[in-house]
């Protein structure tokens, strides 16, 4: 029995969602560094929604991808540098061809879980040129376990040396990841991984079984550091892991010191499960949407619960930010006469 | 292009042509088409026939039908000659075979798995819908001696550690998406099945497993073509898995050769493996192309799925055409990487001088 | 009769099929040239049951029957529009150009169709089918506002409106809609997103624009859009604003429009589909209209 786990890093990918694509120069060289003496394997860097998506859309970025991969790069001396790469956001030539030349060595291509064939020249563009590929479902729970099976089986097809699947909106039971990792490790001959978000206090728990169901990566960010709830808790993770008897070459102490590094300069609120990302939780909306629901949801005074739970039964999906003000009118009832 | 090249090329085929004995003269005057021309088996059976021509008086005409020729007449100049017909055709489409057509080789089918991942409809019409126009295109041609539908192994191998036989049937779930091209392939052997019956015509199946050779792409989404490509831009040789699934190699020239000897010589409704006798894994090719290059790339293991150890070792049973057609390789699996190797490396430099 | 535009469709996929029924619906329009590769396509199939003249011989059938062409619609691939061009420029004829291949000049009917009729310009690009729709808001914007540092479009559409040609070129098309939003609002960057929506039933077309202006009029802004809508209305029905200009954050426009198609070939979702058509039958009508002009 394979007892490695790849231990992924998106704090500071998924962080930044966190802090509405806002972290400094700073945060980027402090955390690296930090993550690089712990000896975790893989650092994920950038704009919450990936390379390219500096947007109205879905956030602004405070720095460019350029800054961000060159800071990162700067200071990360054995970790692996990644990045989340979504198509339809970002190109080839404009985006992935830069992040090549800055030195990303890992590149994780993310489809929404149902359109994994977009994903296809963006994996062999990376395989093409060397770089290590994954592909990344995103908003698992859309999909059957078979039909996850089936979009990760063409991203295999496309070159990709594994597939992550990603619970975005923090929606899963322990039993639901079993279900859909199995399905996985069954049709793929590639390694299979899990990404975790908090919503129902899951994280953890999730990750576990995801293991147990024979994922060999799992995705965590320092304190949990990311989208909505935040994330699996890495350096609880990191523990987890060892105390369980699996090996993820991550310095215990070090990633603790780590993440304490991360709490004092670079995370400016912790995450924790709050009301609202409860109902995003079950209703199952992207963990992304939060900080712009409450905005709109303060601003137009509807109620941010019931924009999730509008926004879940018609199955928003990532980048469709441009929803939410659009549901959050139509509960106000606002005919300005020209919305038709 | 590239004189030299085209020497190797040229050297290729006659030693190929060299342990069939007796295929030269089967071959005289005869008129062939391929259907699905354009791609690697075409072009190497086009080189066989211009060869077999200018040496050997070999009087073969022979029709190359492709969805776009331009390209293929730009990178072949060569093989741009009065014996070599061009024309461009989407199999999807019902078409005719030249009239005096005496081998039919269908050799169109889509064996890329990124195809199959993004547009299986498309697969599916070209590798079903395609072979039945070409049947009926050659069920009214008046002189047709045989029709070569080159199959797949995939048709038949499932998870295995042994060489795949002819006789496999094989166990399909055909109600998942990933197996659709294997059952495309099951049902354009059954319409093959159906013209010999009804139609009439003499009708042979080649079951191809991997090719290697010049004419194939680096960029084509093989294993062994990524290891190529990578040693190539000197870059880490990447390996999904623990690099020990298993295949055979068979050269482009022994390739088309074994085609040709099977299209003429072979008994009507058999089918033939053609493919590489020595089963080799992933991990040993990769150690034999760091062998080859100055610059010793490093060689990655990615990792596999911890799945239950299955096994999709993928190479033939060849002891039917053995016996039977007397097939014989020139190139065993060093020389047809080390052959591959001197063109793509010469190829290269030929793009960029 | 004789004096409807002869048009001849080459590619008979989704858009050559759906083109070909707006073609025959139009009083200025008559297809003369139904041209593909495949017989057995659904389109030919479509196409046969119209009476509509068929060829399976591509860009060679437009050669031999050039006599009867004035305008080809190209429907194929931007790779494909590469190779077919030179030969349709060497027989004289108009490329109406469906594909991101960027040969010719941009046409967005609502803004420049006139222009492009009366320039002689004969490789007419239709953009895409996010540029159809969010283009002329932008240069409806770009009409009060010439100083716009930077607009966005995110549009989204059905997933079963995204076949596998749409998926494999997401980077054509946000490339060439970038170039479009650049040139006919003057803004400073663009940037273009795509992005597909599984919900079943499946969602109809939708584009937000967002402009990033200082100060920004929202109430010349809004007159301008509307003047716009109905100028758009005039070739795409289906096109309706769901959030009219709103000014979030001072310093940034956003709008969002809604495309529902006619349902000709394709389901009414596909809106996406249907704009660029209707544009592109649009743009051929001026010319028929023009030529018309000229020989009265």
């Amino acid at each position: 029995m394979n007892k490695k786990i790849l231990i992924s890093d998106p704090t500071l990918r998924d962080g930044n969602h966190a802090v509405r694509h806002q972290l400094r120069k700073n945060d980027f060289s402090t955390y690296c560094k930090a993550a690089d003496a712990a000896g975790v394997p893989m650092v994920e860097v950038g704009h919450g929604n990936g390379l390219g998506a500096s947007s109205m859309l879905v956030g602004e970025c405070s720095l460019s991808d350029e800054i961000i991969l060159s800071t990162a790069r700067e200071n990360l001396q054995h970790s692996k540098l990644a990045v989340h790469a979504i198509p339809g956001f970002c190109t080839i030539e404009r985006h992935m061809a830069m992040a090549l030349d800055l030195g990303v060595d890992v590149f994780r291509i993310a489809a929404h879980c149902t359109e994994a064939d977009i994903t296809d020249r963006h994996i062999a563009f990376a395989r093409k040129h060397g770089k290590e590929v994954y592909g990344v479902l995103m908003m698992s729970h859309m999909a059957s376990p078979d039909h996850l099976a089936d979009e990760a089986f063409k991203m295999q097809g496309y070159g990709a040396e594994g597939v992550v699947i990603m619970d975005s909106s923090g929606h899963y039971l322990p039993f639901d990841v079993s279900e859909r990792i199995s399905a996985l490790v069954e049709m793929l001959s590639i390694p299979v991984g899990f990404h975790a978000h908090n919503n129902l206090g899951m994280g953890i728990a999730n990750s576990v079984a995801a293991v147990q169901a024979g994922a060999t990566i799992i995705d965590g960010s320092a304190r949990g550091f990311g989208a909505g709830s935040g994330n699996a808790q890495l350096e609880v993770l990191v523990a987890v892991f060892e105390k369980m008897g699996y090996e993820t070459g991550i310095d215990l102490y070090k990633i603790l010191d780590a993440a304490d590094i991360a709490e004092k300069e670079i995370i400016p609120s912790l995450p924790y499960i709050s009301s609202t990302s409860i109902v995003s939780g079950l209703s199952g909306v992207f963990s992304g949407f939060i900080k712009e629901v409450n905005s709109i949801s303060a601003e137009h005074g509807v109620d941010a619960r019931d924009i999730f739970t509008e926004l879940g039964s018609r199955n928003a999906v990532a980048g469709q930010e441009s929803l939410i003000l659009e549901v959050a009118l139509a509960l106000k009832g606002d005919s300005s006469g020209e919305a038709r | 292009m590239n004189i030299n090249v085209n020497k190797q090329i040229e050297e290729d085929c006659l030693s190929s042509l060299k342990l069939q004995i007796g295929l030269v003269e089967q071959l005289k005057g005869q008129s062939i088409t391929v259907i699905g021309g354009t791609g690697f088996i075409g072009t190497w059976i086009a080189e066989l026939v211009a060869i077999i021509n200018d040496t050997f008086d070999g009087n073969i005409t022979l029709e190359l039908l492709g969805r776009s020729t331009s390209l293929w007449a730009s990178k072949h100049p060569h093989l741009c000659r009065d014996d070599i017909i061009l024309r461009v055709q989407d199999v999807r489409s019902p078409f005719s075979i030249r009239e005096d057509t005496t081998l039919v080789i269908y050799a169109a089918a889509i064996a890329d798995p990124s195809i199959h991942a993004s547009d299986p409809y498309k697969v599916y019409q070209t590798n079903v819908g395609g072979i039945e126009n070409a049947l009926h295109a050659a069920s009214r041609l008046p002189r047709i001696a045989r029709f070569l539908n080159i199959s797949s192994g995939l048709a038949v191998a499932g998870s295995t550690t042994e060489a795949i036989s002819e006789r496999n049937i094989g166990i399909l779930d055909y109600t998942r998406i990933q197996n659709m091209y294997a059952q495309s392939r099951r049902t354009a052997e059954s319409l093959a099945c159906i013209f010999a019956a009804q139609f009439r015509i003499p009708v042979i199946t080649a079951r191809a497993f991997t090719f290697i050779g010049p004419y194939q792409s680096v960029d084509a989404p093989w294993a062994i073509n990524n290891f190529i490509r990578d040693t190539i831009n000197g870059n880490d040789i990447r390996i999904r898995g623990d690099g020990s699934t298993r295949r055979s190699y068979l050269y482009g020239s022994d390739a088309a050769v074994w085609l040709l000897k099977i299209a003429v010589a072979g008994k009507n409704g058999d089918i033939y493996n053609v493919g590489g006798e020595e089963a080799i894994s992933h991990s040993e090719v990769a150690h034999a192309l760091v062998k080859l290059c100055k610059k010793k790339p490093d060689i990655v293991f990615t990792g596999k799925s911890a799945s239950v150890d299955r096994k999709y070792d993928f190479f033939p049973d060849l002891s039917y055409g053995k016996s039977s057609l007397n097939l014989k390789q020139a190139f065993n699996m060093k020389l047809s990487l080390e052959r591959s190797m001197l063109w793509h490396s010469k190829n290269i430099l030929s793009q960029k001088g | 009769m004789s004096n409807k535009l002869r048009c001849a469709i080459l590619g008979t996929g989704n858009i050559g099929t759906d083109l070909l029924i707006k073609v025959m619906r139009s009083d200025l329009l008559e297809c003369t040239l139904f041209a593909g590769r495949n017989f057995r396509s659904e389109g030919m199939q479509k196409a046969i049951a119209l009476g509509v003249n068929i060829s399976d011989k591509g860009i060679n059938a437009i050669v031999d029957k050039a006599d009867v062409i004035d305008v080809v619609f190209d429907a194929t691939s931007a790779a494909a529009h590469i190779e077919h061009w030179p030969v349709i420029e060497g027989l004289g004829k108009i490329a109406i150009d469906m594909t991101p291949a960027k040969l010719g000049s941009f046409c967005v009917p609502a803004i420049n169709s006139q222009e492009i009729c009366g320039s002689g310009v004969r490789n007419i690009n239709m953009i895409t089918c996010g540029g159809q729709a969010s283009v002329p808001i932008a240069a409806a914007i770009a009409e009060v506002h010439n100083n716009i540092e930077y607009i966005e479009i995110a549009s989204s559409i059905a997933s079963r409106s995204a076949g596998p040609a749409t998926r494999a070129n997401l980077d054509e098309y946000i490339e060439t809609t970038e170039d479009a939003l650049i040139k006919f609002s003057g803004a400073e960057k663009a940037k273009a997103i795509l992005i597909l929506n599984p919900a079943n039933p499946p969602v109809d077309m939708q584009t937000t624009v967002y402009a990033k202006i200082k100060n920004p009029d929202i109430v010349k802004i809004n007159a301008a859009v509307n003047a716009m809508m109905l100028k758009i209305n005039n070739y795409v029905a289906g096109y309706a604003l769901l959030v009219p200009p709103t000014v979030i954050n001072d310093d940034i426009v956003m709008i969002t429009i809604k495309v529902l198609g006619v349902g000709d070939y394709l389901p009414r979702y596909a809106g996406n589909l249907d704009i660029i058509n209707c544009a592109a039958v649009g743009v051929a009508e001026d010319i028929a209209t023009n030529v018309l002009e000229l020989m009265s």
